[in-house]
């Protein structure tokens, strides 16, 4: 089999993956980017959008002290086709303490590529006229309990019309992903190729450092590609990417790959009210707040659209029915956890089929019930005839704030929510796995949300596009000095 | 019949019933069958392997019975899934969740279970 030679392999498409290819690719590079999955398709049946773009056709969930769902995207763009497009810059505070836990991170030059990819992907405000009736609702409530700091979320889209549907391919091409902002650009460089349905199967180290890494592919017919590269940037996901590092011991930290996983718990709050809403139109995620008190919690807006909502609700049998019956008059909102729990990931069985073990700390459990409780007060305050808790307990509906602040959910236990999780992060940890310049060894470099070394608080797209474009400039400039 | 699909019909047969859905036993075992398809291999096992737990184990936890779910009256069902829903074991509770998303989805998923409400499944 002849070997193909480029400049710089990158083995995943997501926010890390495309944003260093591109970057590559625009300073001359040839640039190779392997994708596991292919093409998002728009499709009318969000279950089917579930099965057919997220890893493990939306299976994917950890054990351990509770049952959490985390779901990811298998598709070019990866997680950003299935994400809300909900961006924020990564907190200062967190750059400082990286500056001085991680030689080699500055955080300054750091704040300067959360800037540029802020720019890159036309973040801006929701526009008013797209958000959901949840979210105004929420908003309201915040209003009458007088607590200010409720706002609209910024977001990477540009022509938004609120159709609802970001968890599942945008319909109209208006979030602005991976893919469209920096894959499609640079495809028209030359020496760039996408390999679409392409996984990487086994990499070769160099034998001395400054040598070429070799790289074997396999498409979806099974054709395989051997490539030799400067440098192999793994951008698989937090949850894929250890699996490599681990798999061929790809630099002095390797044991440690798959430690070290956050995920930021988190779970919504739903409320029925007497009118028809009609939650499903308008953006799920367009309004936020943040708890000035308990900083680790962040409320921002969701809705699980009709023909999901069954499978997601914590009611069963003919209590879900009733609910459902009235679906048009239900209101969701969300929140996440900045968790101190930790899990891991490993690969017993091979690559794309990782085994997630979570446990989920009492803090972090604690702070779940009080975003309930306060999701809870707020939907009440706008008026909601009901609210459903996102716990497993047979009583989990209630009808006012006063049966709420009756009830006694101190045996509550991580086991009995009802949540997810929807970013994997730090288990290639920069400081821990990989270095100050995100190298995990010869030749070899990780550009995810792996390389995030603790909880963000935030929602991570930025600062992982961030962190793929530094390390694509820091590349550059290597490969220009040498 | 796929091993998944044998092994889920008579539990989302009954759990059809008891939530009052109607569809025709081919369009049930058709749309099953396609949910199921969508599925990687190890999901559809589990799937099928989490309608058996709902189906025998989950009777015998509640109700100490060795009848299956679809011989159980209204509210002993009612109780059931209850049950199945609250399990603390995360393993347990991931195998009736995934039956759960492939009933429930067929159940609830088509376009005309949302009709009346004014939602149209479009792309």
């Amino acid at each position: 089999m002849n070997e193909e030679r480029f400049d710089f392999v990158v083995a995943g498409s997501g926010a890390g993956g495309s944003a260093a290819a591109c970057r590559l690719a625009e300073g001359g590079a040839r640039v190779l980017v392997a994708e596991r999955g292919g093409r998002a398709r728009v499709l009318a049946d969000a279950g089917e959008a579930l099965a057919r773009h997220y890893a493990q056709s939306g299976f994917s969930a950890a054990t351990g002290n509770c049952f959490l769902p985390i779901p990811t995207g298998r598709v070019v763009g990866g997680t950003t086709q299935i994400n809300s497009g909900t961006c924020m810059r990564t907190p200062p505070a967190l750059l400082e303490g990286w500056e001085r836990r991680v030689p080699g991170f500055r955080a300054d030059p750091f704040s300067g590529y959360v800037d540029l990819a802020w720019k890159r992907l036309g973040v801006r405000r929701a526009p008013p006229e797209t958000m959901s009736a949840s979210s105004k609702l929420f908003l309201q409530g915040l209003e009458r309990l007088r607590l200010s700091g409720g706002h609209t979320l910024d977001r990477a889209e540009s022509g938004c019309t609120g159709r609802g549907r970001c968890a599942f391919v945008c319909p109209t091409g208006a979030k602005r992903t991976a893919d469209t902002v920096f894959l499609e650009p640079a495809a028209k460089r030359p020496g760039f190729e996408l390999a679409e349905s392409t996984a990487l199967e086994s990499v070769e180290l160099p034998a001395q450092e400054g040598g070429r890494v070799t790289v074997a592919l396999r498409g979806a017919q099974g054709q395989q590609r051997r490539v030799s590269c400067r440098a192999l940037l793994l951008a698989s996901g937090a949850l894929d990417t250890p699996y490599f590092i681990r798999r061929f011991r790809l630099g002095p930290n390797w044991r440690h790959a798959g430690r070290g996983l956050s995920v930021h718990p988190a779970t919504e709050v739903m409320a029925q009210f007497d009118r028809p809403l009609r939650g499903w139109e308008g953006v799920a995620q367009g309004a936020g707040y943040c708890d000035p008190v308990q900083p680790r919690l962040r409320y921002e807006g969701a809705f699980i659209p009709p023909e999901l909502a069954a499978t997601a609700l914590p009611l069963e049998g003919r209590r879900l029915k009733t609910w459902l019956d009235r679906y048009d008059r239900v209101a969701a909102f969300g929140f996440m956890v900045r968790d101190s729990g930790r899990g891991r990931v490993h690969h017993p069985i091979g690559p794309g089929l990782p085994v997630l073990r979570y446990w989920m700390e009492e803090d972090d459990l604690a702070l779940m019930l009080e975003g309930m409780r306060f999701l809870a007060r707020v939907f009440f305050a706008a008026g909601a005839a009901r609210v459903l808790l996102p716990l497993t307990l047979p009583d989990n509906l209630y009808d006012s704030q006063e049966d709420l602040e009756r009830a006694d959910l101190s045996a509550v236990t991580p086991a009995q929510l009802q949540m997810m999780a929807f970013h994997p992060l730090g288990t290639c940890g920069m400081g821990r796995v990989v270095n100050g310049d995100l190298k995990a060894g010869p030749g070899v470099y990780v550009c995810d949300g792996s390389v995030v070394p603790e909880s963000p608080g935030v929602n991570p797209q930025i600062t992982i596009y961030a962190f793929a474009l530094r390390l694509a400039d820091h590349l550059l400039e290597r490969a220009h000095a040498g | 019949m796929s091993v998944g699909l044998r092994l889920l019909l008579p539990f989302a047969r009954a759990y059809l019933e008891h939530v009052g859905v109607r569809l025709a036993a081919y369009e049930l075992r058709l749309e099953l069958e396609r949910r199921l398809g969508l599925l990687p291999s190890w999901a559809r096992l589990a799937a099928g392997l989490g309608g058996l737990y709902a189906r025998r184990v989950g009777p015998w936890l509640e109700l100490r019975t060795l009848r299956p779910f679809e011989r159980l009256d209204a509210p002993e069902r009612e109780r059931v899934l209850r049950r199945l829903l609250g399990t603390r074991s995360p393993a347990a509770r991931g195998l009736y969740l995934a039956a759960r998303s492939v009933v429930a989805g067929t159940a609830w998923g088509r376009p005309r279970a949302w009709e009346a409400l004014g939602y149209r499944m479009e792309s």
